[in-house]
């Protein structure tokens, strides 16, 4: 820009100039060197000009500003160019760890590249998580030219309880309706598009209410960010509206638990409060419906009113009444009628913790199996006793003079030599040897109604001084690292985030290091295990639908073991097992209380021996199998990759359990 | 150098009679075991886990024990000393110089750590390639070894001169110098020892510097100046005793 507008200023200049006369040697000078003073000066305004791209950062936390304490929240960071076209990095920093966390804090990066237009704008949307916001969370963008800083202080966007999203189409509803809430929740009004298409990012939400809103606008990426919400815990409230078209498109129309038909007017009659007599609502619009999925907790004049239905361990509410139009609208006990379905989600009982620690790892690495898979062993070993060999038949050469003295040391420099170098090309660059090792333990607890509760566990190790691009699958809630090795490395973590959710994990590692990390989702998954126990029988039901065949397959309870062996794809499987109610006779025939026979179990694969007793099923384990419990199991085969590493350089390795856990009932309970 | 009859005799008794193929298959026998089952070594620490992060590690200061102690008892002439003549009939007898004598054992030395060395090479390398050692450490490490063997092992050429009659009290020597200069030097000062040095050059880490009147000396400089003079010191009681050999 300045050279061009330097050329353009000094044309014209010479344009403007009178056609120069025959001046005498002296004025000439002094004309030229006014010409020279004359030249600079433009050039030094022409530089004061703009010529690098200015960047203006714009933030916006969270849900109009706020987010919920502890949970990851969208972050959208608008960008304004008013000068060149760049390109660059936009990086945003968090502070990780921290005292909460238990470890040293670190800072983690969210790092995408950008290109900007020229006087242009761009969004872009990340999905961040901070342990603590007590340090402010920094936002820089810097490219060739162009460097531009924001910080921004939490502390001022969170609140302590959840978020509500409302989305409504109708500018009759008035989210005033809803607004019953405790002052720790915080209701935000919020359009499609500004939905985060990451489902990590609603994780703060508790409830997504939805009136009037056609769904048609959300993108693939939003929509599946929803469906992962919900399965992860999320509650969606459907409240029905005159406009019944929009609850028949199909955006909308696969959250709903109804099929849609058409509205109509009702009377609706409230249920009375404390001595009040209940008086009837007429010409109340409501949906016409039938039920497809969940219960119908109400009716109205035949018709659905209010059902129910689970994903997962989110639930959907659908309300066939029009809460926006009167009489409704204008109903004083609309805030307290709505309330029930608003109310925050009953605390689960967590589910089983696996172990993950640098024990478990010590002991995976320390088997012959495992070292293996990293280190040519046998090839080191065959190498070994080839050279030895090979050396003793020299030195029996040499002493028994089969051969001249010096015709045996060229043999034997050379087959030292070559040797050597075999050995080096083989072992450092040939023999398999993988960059690193990428081992994924998973642990698929049963949820029922085909979703399981997804425990895997990472470990990353290398033999090289390199970085690895880990690859999450969509869906997942929480990456955490389990051992503070972060403080150990002077890189950080880099997170690289895309447009539609997906997020990748560049992490740095030294020579033979290692990184641990638990991962959690909540997934489908077609199988399905049930129990019912009657005196001392237990029924056990095990309904495959999924594509994958479940091998080595054990049903546990206190005192027995069952071998079940494999349940192919598409099988069903019923089973009557006895129960001792807890009482087993050993060898001396005396009855003892009975326990799972988990440290018997052993398994072919020494690996999955390991992850099995010290990780998924840990000496000091949960209560619920200790007290007594009737436990299957059964590994999956060739499991579907939960994080992948796109070089075949390192070396995956997946182990999937999927696991039923029943208690049994106590004799006081029978 | 060819036709030096102390060489000669070293050579016929080492290699032509095949008394000091035993040398080598200890060396040997030893160190192939030591270096495959310490991959399969359960151990791990706070950083990094062991077994093939430490196999180069592990097979170097195994080579390095093993070259500089067998260095010293073929200095010291403990494998099949009753083949070798005493120095007396070379120096008196022969009327061998003591130059002669003495660049004769020290040649033969120089062969024996060079055939160990060669031997040694592919156990190395290839522990080196698995554990993922730079070639330029490989490299180094492949000249310490030859180094410390005949810095400590003039030490076995000057014990058999000075000591020559009394084989006992030169095992006990040897045996007591090796302990006390390759593992209890490290008690008193870190970088005088050459396992401590070997291991530091590995992990790529700074040796402690030594401070004395004022002065700081970089723990490397230190541990080779001192490695120098004892390697001079042995080869000096080496000649002195072998001068003062005639005048028994």
């Amino acid at each position: 820009m300045s050279f061009s507008a330097i050329r353009i200023a000094l044309n014209l200049s010479s344009r403007r100039r009178p056609r120069p006369r025959r001046l005498p040697q002296s004025n000439d000078c002094k004309f030229r060197f006014a010409q020279l003073i004359a030249a600079g000066l433009l050039f030094l305004a022409s530089s004061a000009t703009p010529a690098r791209s200015e960047i203006l950062i714009e933030p916006r936390v969270g849900f109009h500003g706020v987010f919920q304490l502890g949970q990851p929240f969208p972050l959208e960071v608008g960008l304004s160019n008013t000068g060149r076209p760049v390109e660059g990095i936009l990086e945003v920093q968090v502070w990780k760890g921290g005292a909460t966390k238990g470890g040293a804090p670190y800072l983690a990066n969210y790092r995408r590249e950008i290109f900007l237009a020229g006087q242009s704008r761009k969004s872009v949307q990340f999905t961040v998580d901070p342990d603590f916001i007590s340090r402010p969370l920094s936002i820089k963008f810097h490219a060739a030219g162009a460097k531009a800083q924001r910080e921004i202080d939490l502390r001022r966007h969170f609140s302590p309880g959840p978020v509500l999203l409302l989305m409504s189409g109708s500018s009759a509803f008035s989210p005033i309706a809803l607004t019953a809430l405790p002052q720790s929740r915080r209701l935000v009004t919020v359009s499609p598009g500004e939905l985060a298409a990451d489902s990590r990012a609603l994780l703060g939400v508790s409830h997504l209410i939805l009136y009037d809103q056609s769904l048609r606008e959300l993108s693939r990426a939003q929509l599946l960010a929803l469906d992962h919400w919900l399965t992860a815990g999320g509650r969606m409230v459907i409240i029905g509206s005159l406009n019944y078209a929009l609850y028949q498109e199909p955006a909308l129309a696969r959250f709903l638990p109804v099929r849609v038909s058409g509205a109509k007017q009702v009377s609706f009659v409230p249920a009375p409060d404390k001595n009040q007599p209940a008086t009837a609502l007429p010409g109340v619009w409501t949906q016409a419906s039938t039920v497809l999925s969940g219960k119908a907790l109400a009716e109205i004049d035949g018709v659905p009113m209010l059902v129910e239905t689970s994903r997962g361990r989110g639930r959907i509410t659908y309300l066939a009444l029009d809460i926006g139009r009167p009489p409704l609208s204008k109903w004083e006990g609309l805030p307290k009628f709505l309330q029930p379905l608003l109310a925050p989600a009953r605390a689960e009982e967590p589910l089983p913790r696996t172990d993950w620690s640098d024990a478990v790892f010590n002991q995976l690495i320390a088997s012959p199996k495992f070292i293996a898979t990293y280190v040519p062993s046998a090839s080191l070993f065959l190498a070994m006793t080839g050279y030895l060999l090979g050396i003793g038949a020299l030195a029996w050469l040499w002493q028994k003079k089969r051969l001249a003295p010096r015709r045996l040391l060229v043999a034997l420099v050379t087959f030292v030599t070559g040797g050597t170098v075999a050995g080096y090309v083989h072992f450092s660059h040939g023999g398999n040897i993988p960059d690193g090792v990428l081992l994924v333990s998973t642990v698929l607890e049963n949820s029922g109604e085909g979703f399981v509760d997804t425990q895997a566990n990472l470990a990353l190790f290398s033999t090289q001084l390199r970085q690895y691009d880990l690859q999450l699958e969509r869906g997942w809630i929480d990456l955490t690292p389990v051992t503070s090795r972060a403080r150990d490395t002077s890189e950080p973590a880099v997170i690289t985030q895309d447009a539609g959710g997906a997020s990748r994990y560049r992490l740095p590692l030294r020579e033979w290091d290692y990184r641990l990390y638990r991962l959690r989702r909540v997934d489908r998954f077609g199988v399905g295990a049930e129990f019912e126990a009657y005196g001392d029988r237990l029924v056990m039901r095990v309904n495959n639908r999924s594509g994958k065949d479940l091998v080595n397959c054990w049903l546990l309870v206190p005192g027995q073991r069952f071998d079940i062996g494999v349940v192919p794809r598409g099988a069903s499987l019923r089973q009557v097992f006895p129960l001792s109610n807890g009482q087993v006779n050993d060898a001396t025939g005396a009855a003892r209380a009975g326990t799972l026979n988990l440290r018997e179990m052993t398994f072919a694969d020494k690996t999955r021996d390991i992850l099995f007793h010290s990780s998924m099923f840990p000496r000091d384990g949960d209560a619920r199998w200790i007290s007594g419990a009737a436990v299957f199991f059964g590994w999956v085969k060739d499991p579907e990759p939960r994080v992948r590493i796109d070089d075949p350089r390192i070396q995956a390795q997946d182990y999937t359990l999927f696991r039923a856990i029943f208690p049994l009932p106590g004799e006081e309970e029978e | 150098m060819k036709d030096n009859p102390v060489w000669r005799e070293s050579l016929d008794v080492y290699f032509d009679e095949g008394h000091g193929f035993a040398v080598y298959f200890y060396m040997l026998v030893i160190l192939a075991p030591v270096e495959f089952l310490s991959l399969y070594v359960p151990s791990l620490d706070a950083q990094m886990w062991s077994g093939s992060a430490s196999l180069f590690k592990v097979s170097a200061v195994t080579a390095l024990v093993l070259m500089v102690y067998f260095a010293l008892r073929v200095a010291n002439q403990e494998f099949a000393p009753w083949r070798f003549k005493p120095l007396k009939h070379w120096l008196r007898d022969q009327a061998q110089p003591v130059a002669s004598v003495s660049w004769a054992q020290v040649y033969f030395l120089l062969v024996h750590v060079g055939v160990s060395l060669l031997l040694y090479g592919p156990f190395l390398v290839w522990a080196g390639a698995i554990a993922r050692t730079p070639l330029a450490i490989i490299g180094l490490t492949l000249l310490l070894l030859p180094f410390y063997s005949l810095t400590y092992g003039v030490w076995g050429l000057a014990t058999l001169a000075v000591w020559e009659r009394r084989i006992e009290s030169r095992q006990v020597f040897i045996r007591s110098f090796f302990v006390c200069l390759i593992f209890l030097s490290a008690l008193f000062y870190l970088p005088l020892n050459p396992v401590a040095f070997v291991l530091a050059l590995l992990s790529r880490q700074e040796l402690p510097p030594l401070s004395l009147f004022g002065w700081q000396w970089s723990g490397t400089v230190v541990h080779l100046t001192f490695h120098f003079l004892l390697g001079a010191a042995g080869y000096a009681v080496h000649r002195w005793a072998l001068a003062r050999e005639p005048l028994l």
